[in-house]
């Protein structure tokens, strides 16, 4: 299991329990997340605390993931990025297609 | 005259070697040289996805990084003799090298991102040097035009510029990108 989940008020806590987010994963976290949309779940955080870097297999299935998302009429966002990793999704603009916060909790709270 | 230092490592193309690597890579250039934070988190992620990249597509057992300093320019090589690049032009694959002649300027359209184009301008018939075009973003993003192929497109954002070439000779393929910070300028020459 890539995703360690956890219910927080009315979010979904899906923390990537691996230190590396990369192509080894990729596909284990694309199917885990696929179950918990198809799960019903609507508002699914993301939360990269502890992960030390991302490669882009991991964020090409980040992005599969969010298109599922939106086609379920659900959301994905992430929290918990180390410096390195909110300046890559900040360098290939993924900061425009997800909601990033500092923690989960804090995307919990400001789930609209 | 700048001193010149070059420093050797290899990268056994397991997914378990690779920040391992990545992290003595940036150890040795962060003693060679004072780089600010933005460019080190920019070569960090030029080193992750050239070394997946190397893990995905090179199909070799083995690939060398060789890392070159002189004064503020900063020399990466990652060798390997695996497979070419994979880029498609009109839905074929194109093979290294580029069958004819006449190549050079040609623009190959590498893949759309929701907000960019990546191209590549061919310099001859074992060559290219990538780009991006950007597309004016209109409105909300549209999520179903993001791509999800990011490897390339990382490299070339990070990177101040990012070419591919074939070497007939060796049969091996490389990839050269530099990065400038700060008014040191870094370039990273990765040959696979």
């Amino acid at each position: 299991m890539i995703l360690l989940t956890n219910i927080y008020k009315d979010a979904l806590i899906a923390g990537i329990q691996v230190k590396e987010a990369n192509l080894t994963v990729s596909d284990a976290f694309k199917d885990e997340m696929t179950a918990l949309l198809d799960k019903g779940n609507k508002y699914i955080i993301v939360n990269f605390e502890g992960v030390i870097y991302v490669d882009s297999s991991f964020l090409g299935a980040l992005v599969s993931s969010l298109k599922y998302a939106l086609a379920n009429q659900a959301e994905i966002v992430v929290a918990g990025l180390n410096k390195d990793v909110a300046g890559l999704f900040q360098l290939i603009r993924l900061d425009k297609a997800f909601k990033i916060y500092p923690s989960a909790t804090e995307a919990a709270e400001r789930k609209s | 005259m700048a001193n010149t230092t070059t420093q050797k490592f290899v990268f056994n193309n397991q997914a378990d070697g690779l920040y391992p690597l990545v992290t003595d890579v940036m150890a040795h250039i962060t003693q060679q040289q004072k780089t600010d934070e933005d460019t080190i988190t920019k070569l960090k992620l030029v080193l992750v996805e050239l070394l997946t990249n190397s893990l995905k597509h090179s199909g070799s057992e083995e690939t060398t990084i060789e890392i070159t300093t002189t004064g503020n320019q900063i020399t990466i090589r990652k060798t390997d003799r695996g497979n070419g690049l994979a880029i498609r032009c009109n839905g074929n694959l194109l093979e290294w090298p580029l069958p004819g002649k006449h190549h050079a300027n040609r623009v190959l359209t590498v893949y759309a991102n929701a907000d960019a184009i990546l191209k590549a301008k061919l310099t001859n018939n074992c060559g290219l040097q990538f780009f991006i075009e950007e597309t004016e973003q209109t409105g909300q993003l549209d999520i179903n035009t993001l791509t999800e192929h990011f490897g390339l497109l990382i490299i070339t954002r990070a990177s101040n510029t990012f070419a591919y070439e074939f070497d007939i000779d060796s049969c091996t393929n490389s990839f050269t990108a530099s990065v400038t910070s700060m008014g040191v300028k870094i370039s990273m020459y990765a040959k696979s």
